[in-house]
């Protein structure tokens, strides 16, 4: 070691009371007679002092801190436990209540809109559209009860902030009637993918590129997730909710790269509109 | 846990585990401040204060409990309120009726410290963490060269001994820096 850390050395063991009586001595002499080594020492004792004054401070705050976390951690479970012990009650009546006034609609409703929809994955149905058969598509809607449609199209912008049309808006425009509901058909041969919030998810083929169709508001599903649709094929209803149906289309091209922007088209492109 | 052996405790260096029991008097201060007109966080500070103020005085060998530690902590904390208080109000007189004369020296100098050093504990902190970090190890934990050195991951008992010489240069250093720069030189 260096002839300065053996003298820091000196002066810690003697702080810390390690040095012989006769060593002990030899050391306040010298203190008494070399002032500058007097300053050493004085200002290795504050630093002792004050590396154990910010220790110990060190630990008051750790011990402040797990006293008062755990207090409010107490304190927010007791309220959180009660809350949602309240909470738990008031949801238990109504869905109680829902339960009751719903039950005679729930009966009337299509045993397959209480499965379970669970979307099917884009890649499973890539691999099985593959070897479809490819037809023209149709108009989604049959009119056998002499309803007029008037469609619209719909707007967005695209990154670029362009005008873009993502899809039509087919509306039943016919005088209402009390109680009708319309048949959404599928416009070609596809698979379902997805029913989620009355949305439903088709996917078809077009010409090399794979076609997302999302036909909004619906009401109630006629097929599952994954079900293979024919052309022609009912597949939902609407009208109930809404007096008109929006039909949103994306395509994906067969040799799209993953970072590729999913591209909205023009349903009216590539299927009739009346 | 009796007094007897919370003072033990703290003369063993299991200061967390004390601190631990200590922390049931804390409620109390907090009202007593509340009451005297402080704030929630002046009730922490004052708190904390007197837990390093009690600690530091049950570790000095000629220690001896006059009191229940709760009643002795309680005076440390309303001391350290008035104290507080004067000090914001400039007001000199000395309150003879909190405490006797000597606990009450004791908080006058652990404030007078406390001010003094601010910015040399900035220093070290601010410079010097794993040197402190070291340091805090030997002199406060009382830990042996060797687990420190396992500890921090030095190669050996002897490299970490060396390393914790020229922090102790390095912070005296610091320390005479700091002290000249300041207005309080002397020590």
């Amino acid at each position: 070691m260096r002839p300065e850390l053996e003298e820091i050395k000196y002066i810690e063991d003697y702080l810390l009371n390690k040095l012989s009586p006769e060593q002990k001595g030899e050391f306040e002499k010298r203190v008494k007679s070399d002032p500058e080594f007097a300053q050493k020492v004085k200002l290795q004792k504050v630093l002792l002092k004050r590396v154990n004054r910010l220790s110990l401070k060190h630990t008051v705050a750790q011990a402040h801190r797990k006293h008062t976390q755990r207090n409010t951690f107490m304190f927010k479970r007791n309220k959180n436990f009660f809350k949602s012990f309240i909470s738990l009650i008031l949801v238990l009546v109504v869905a109680y209540l829902i339960y009751l006034s719903d039950q005679e609609v729930n009966e009337q409703k299509n045993e397959l809109d209480s499965l379970k929809q669970i979307p099917v994955a884009e890649s499973v149905l890539k691999q099985k559209i593959d070897n479809l058969k490819e037809t023209p598509f149709r108009f989604p809607i049959e009119n056998s009860l002499g309803n007029k449609y008037e469609v619209n199209k719909i707007y967005s912008t695209n990154k670029s902030n362009n005008n873009i049309i993502k899809g039509i808006e087919i509306y039943n425009s016919s005088p209402p009637v009390s109680s009708f509901t319309d048949t959404i058909i599928s416009i070609g041969h596809g698979y379902a993918m997805a029913f989620v919030e009355n949305n439903l998810t088709m996917y078809y083929k077009h010409k090399n590129s794979y076609i997302k169709t999302v036909f909004y508001n619906c009401d109630t599903v006629l097929c599952k997730a994954g079900d293979f649709i024919n052309k022609g094929q009912a597949i939902a209803t609407f009208g109930r909710n809404s007096r008109s149906l929006h039909v949103e289309m994306s395509k994906e091209k067969f040799d799209a790269k993953k970072n590729d922007e999913v591209e909205f088209i023009d349903p009216a492109m590539i299927m009739p509109v009346k | 846990m009796t007094d007897k052996k919370l003072v033990e405790l703290i003369k063993n260096g299991r200061h967390s585990r004390a601190l631990s029991k200590l922390y049931k008097i804390y409620p109390a201060v907090v009202k007593h401040v509340k009451q005297s007109g402080g704030s929630l966080s002046d009730a922490e500070d004052v708190f904390q204060d007197a837990m390093v103020i009690f600690i530091e005085k049950a570790m000095k060998k000629d220690f001896e409990l006059t009191a229940s530690i709760t009643t002795y902590v309680f005076g440390i904390c309303k001391n350290l309120v008035f104290e507080k208080r004067r000090e914001h109000q400039k007001d000199r007189l000395r309150n003879s009726s909190l405490g006797n004369e000597e606990d009450y020296k004791s908080i006058e100098d652990f404030l007078e410290e406390e001010r003094r050093f601010q910015a040399l504990d900035k220093v070290l902190i601010e410079t010097g963490k794993k040197c402190l970090e070291l340091l805090k190890m030997f002199y406060y934990d009382k830990l042996s060269m060797k687990t420190i050195a396992q500890r921090l991951g030095f190669k050996g008992e002897t490299s970490a001994k060396t390393q914790k010489y020229k922090c102790i240069e390095k912070a005296r250093n610091l320390t005479e820096s700091v002290l000249i720069h300041s207005k309080n030189q002397s020590l």
